[in-house]
């Protein structure tokens, strides 16, 4: 057991922590990972120059063959450049990884060849086209149709939820080619500049217009379009679900950079003539969020292990998962409870604190136990036959 | 709107107040509503008897049964300042409610005879009931039960066991539930008898718990002839004896709830009395603040109580009212004894025994008994699910 990196590990965790500092401004409070936050006016335009420049450092798709754009670095290298880059909040990392995941595992040559570069060089934005209304964690619920005719697969229907589909180029869309529940989806990329799209922006809580319902009116996707098998797509979705393993993960990297954020706070502020950082309850809630994200860091360094060596990791990422969202949740309070009557303020108030960072998270994070998987589903995972192979009732 | 008590109502607490002052030793700790902890130590059972005999001489057992059965016809909120100032105090409690319970079936469901041959001795405090319910497999899936009861010329004979019978090897009598029918389902096969616990037939195993008092017992029915007049409401008709009890029993978690106040306020006064690192705990910040949580949680129960109490002199369905308490109370507890055991440090583990314990182990053994108190009398798990789907109209699962 060796709980070190390698030093080319750290050698590329300090390049790409040179490289955050050098492209960041230096007063940089960080947004949380995912598209959300991009969806903010002041921020997109900085997510899309970052996603460039991790594409001109070669750094999307790490792990990915070279004759697409990747550049076949171990996993440990990817995972650190993806937790360097949640910790310190750094807009920009897209949709588009996870999707070039399933193009490598289920895609033609011609899909591969055709989609992963421009991934890889930072110069196009996916979405994903998963939930209905009628659809979340019962995926395989899914209506929307697609019928093949003879040059093509014709869509209608509906999807929502699919966080930055305005931004994006391409959505990589389930949909229902056969009535057969778990045995009748199929997965195509759709270029959402199609005909018969239309989008409605979703603002969320924390007033961030940052996910959409996507319709589909009799929209034409080439056949050269369909991802993997006919009815096979239950097979992509597994693929997909595993590879939430990242999400925990980063909202717990997340998590740290807030916890500092507010542990900072606490030794400035001076309360009735005292910092705060003295004061022991706050002292005391303090400690136990910071054992509690310890403890998610290294659920995730072995979490990260398992996965090159290859062991299945559905029990892991959903404990992780589990664990993030309600490590966020609770320092979201917390951080809520020490600015006092500041924490509702929002960041164009003049009083606000911390750039009203703790009012976004306090909003923002009570999705995290419901996207990507609720933390019931997640539950059930830990429960059932990846876990503890308990009976479904 | 008007949360107080009338003079006389005011008066009757006095009264008890006063009574409990003499009757209970001066530095009496209280033992819990569950009754674990005289039904299992000898001489707490002896006190227990006392107590009860001392409650009957003022008239106090059966307070609202009818005069003719050694009742007083009292209002319930007379019984209620009693029962709350009883488990404040942590005066021996569950036996005589195990037994005025009983006789509220017996009030409802029974013959005339047998009012007038069961009734009087527990208005006199001179008899014991023990409830049987529970068996190996039947838990919280009560009408799954097993006992058998065949019906004879003139008797019924059981066979079978129950188990987690509180006090039933000091205790007279038994209500047992039995099957009659195992050709009818589940629900519409069991009756409710009254089981002369001398009976030949009956054995009884106790069974040790891990506060180390074994307080209840798995108790054995073999061919127990019972007689036919000892049949408790019709035969058959056994379930809505055990209905009636959830539906009129004004919550286990009150109890608990009140119960914990004693123990509370007696945390509060050690750390007011202990100095560690030369300050009283009391006036650690962090202390505080755990305490004064549990404060709050327990005014919050008191009041609930008080709710609970005035829906059920109203004649308002209480079920769902009285199972959102139970996991309240119960949880409670847990918190409570987990605190206390914090607060008192490594002492805090220590057995009442050691010359070395602190608040003569109450703490410790709340930690070890609290744990039943999820449990027992109905599960946490249970009770949600009749907040639910009584309280709440959501559909059974």
């Amino acid at each position: 057991m060796d709980f070190r990196f390698t030093e080319e590990e750290e050698a590329f965790r300090k390049e790409v922590q040179d490289f955050i500092r050098e492209s960041l401004p230096p007063d940089w409070l960080g947004v949380d990972p995912g598209p959300e936050e991009e969806s903010r006016e002041e921020v997109y335009p900085l997510a899309l120059e970052m996603w460039r420049k991790l594409g001109d450092k070669g750094w999307i798709g790490l792990t990915w063959p070279k004759e697409y754009g990747g550049q076949e670095a171990s996993l440990w290298k990817e995972m650190t450049l993806l937790q360097e880059l949640a910790y310190r909040g750094v807009p920009g990392m897209d949709l588009a990884i996870a999707q070039a995941d399933l193009l490598l595992n289920f895609g033609t040559e011609e899909q591969k060849r055709s989609f992963i570069p421009p991934i890889t060089r930072g110069e196009v934005k996916w979405a994903i086209g998963m939930s209905e209304p009628n659809a979340g964690s019962d995926t395989f619920a899914v209506q929307l149709r697609a019928v093949e005719e003879e040059d093509c697969f014709v869509l209608n229907g509906q999807k929502i939820w699919s966080s930055g589909a305005h931004h994006a180029k391409y959505q990589v869309v389930y949909a229902r080619t056969d009535p057969d529940k778990h045995l009748g989806l199929s997965v195509f990329i759709v270029d959402l500049e199609s005909q018969g799209i239309t989008m409605r922006q979703i603002t969320q809580m924390t007033g961030i217009p940052a996910f959409c319902e996507v319709f589909f009116d009799n929209v034409r996707v080439p056949k050269e379009n369909l991802l993997g098998e006919k009815n096979a797509g239950w097979q992509i979705l597994l693929h997909a679900f595993g590879g939430e393993r990242t999400y925990g993960l980063f909202i717990i990297y997340n998590a740290k950079r807030y916890l500092e954020q507010l542990v900072r706070y606490c030794r400035e502020t001076s309360v009735s003539g005292q910092p705060l950082a003295k004061d022991p309850l706050i002292q005391n809630r303090l400690a136990q969020i910071a054992i509690e994200i310890e403890v998610g860091l290294n659920l995730g360094h072995e979490l990260n292990w398992m996965a090159t060596q290859g062991i299945p990791t559905v029990k892991a990422s959903s404990q992780i998962k589990v664990h993030g969202a309600a490590i966020a949740q609770r320092l979201a309070n917390l951080g809520e409870q020490i600015l006092g009557l500041y924490g509702p303020l929002n960041e164009d108030s003049k009083w606000v604190k911390l750039g009203g960072r703790f009012r976004h998270t306090y909003l923002s994070a009570v999705a995290f136990s419901m996207a990507g998987g609720t933390s019931e589903t997640s539950r059930n995972h830990i429960a059932g036959r990846f876990g503890l192979g308990l009976p479904r009732k | 709107m008007d949360f107080r008590f009338t003079e006389e109502e005011e008066a009757f607490r006095k009264e008890v107040q006063d009574f409990l002052a003499e009757a209970l030793p001066e530095d009496w700790l209280g033992v819990d509503p569950d009754g674990h902890n005289e039904q299992a130590v000898e001489e707490l059972h002896r006190f227990d008897l006392e107590m009860r005999r001392k409650l009957a001489a003022k008239g106090w057992l059966g307070l609202q049964w009818p005069k003719e059965y050694g009742g007083q016809e009292a209002p319930t909120m007379k019984q209620f300042i009693l029962e709350q100032e009883l488990i404040y105090r942590g005066a021996p409690y569950w036996a005589l409610s195990a037994a005025l319970m009983i006789g509220d079936f017996i009030l409802h469901f029974g013959t005339e005879e047998q009012k007038r041959r069961f009734l009087p001795p527990i208005a006199r405090g001179e008899v014991q009931w023990a409830v049987g319910m529970s068996e190996p497999n039947a838990g919280s899936d009560l009408a799954n039960l097993q006992l058998r009861a065949v019906e004879e010329n003139d008797c019924f004979v059981l066979n079978g066991q129950k188990t987690w019978q509180t006090g039933a090897h000091y205790a007279d009598w038994a209500i047992v539930y039995a099957r009659t029918d195992p050709n009818v389902s589940k629900h519409k096969g069991i009756s409710a008898f009254m089981v002369d616990l001398k009976s030949p037939g009956v054995t009884m195993r106790r069974i040790p718990q891990m506060t180390g008092h074994p307080a209840f017992c798995e108790v054995f029915y073999e061919n127990v002839r019972v007689p036919k007049q000892n049949l408790l409401g019709e035969r058959n008709k056994g379930w809505s004896v055990a209905l009636f009890g959830v539906a009129t029993e004004k919550s286990f978690g009150h109890w608990l709830l009140n119960s914990a106040r004693r123990d509370f306020e007696l945390l509060v006064q050690y750390c007011k009395e202990t100095c560690v690192n030369g300050q009283p705990l009391a006036k650690d910040p962090i202390i505080r603040n755990r305490l004064a949580q549990l404060a709050i949680e327990i005014e919050v129960g008191r009041n609930l109580g008080y709710r609970l109490n005035w829906m059920a002199i109203k004649g308002m369905p209480i079920v769902a009212e009285a199972c959102q308490m139970r996991p309240f109370g119960g949880n409670l507890v847990q918190r409570l004894a987990n605190l206390g055991t914090q607060i008192l440090g490594l002492y805090g583990q220590l057995d009442e025994q050691s010359k070395w314990a602190k608040l003569r182990g109450r703490m410790k053994y709340l930690y070890l008994g609290s744990a039943a108190m999820t449990i027992e009398g109905g599960t946490n798990e249970a009770s949600r699910n009749t907040v639910a789907t009584v309280g709440l109209g959501l559909p059974r699962g």
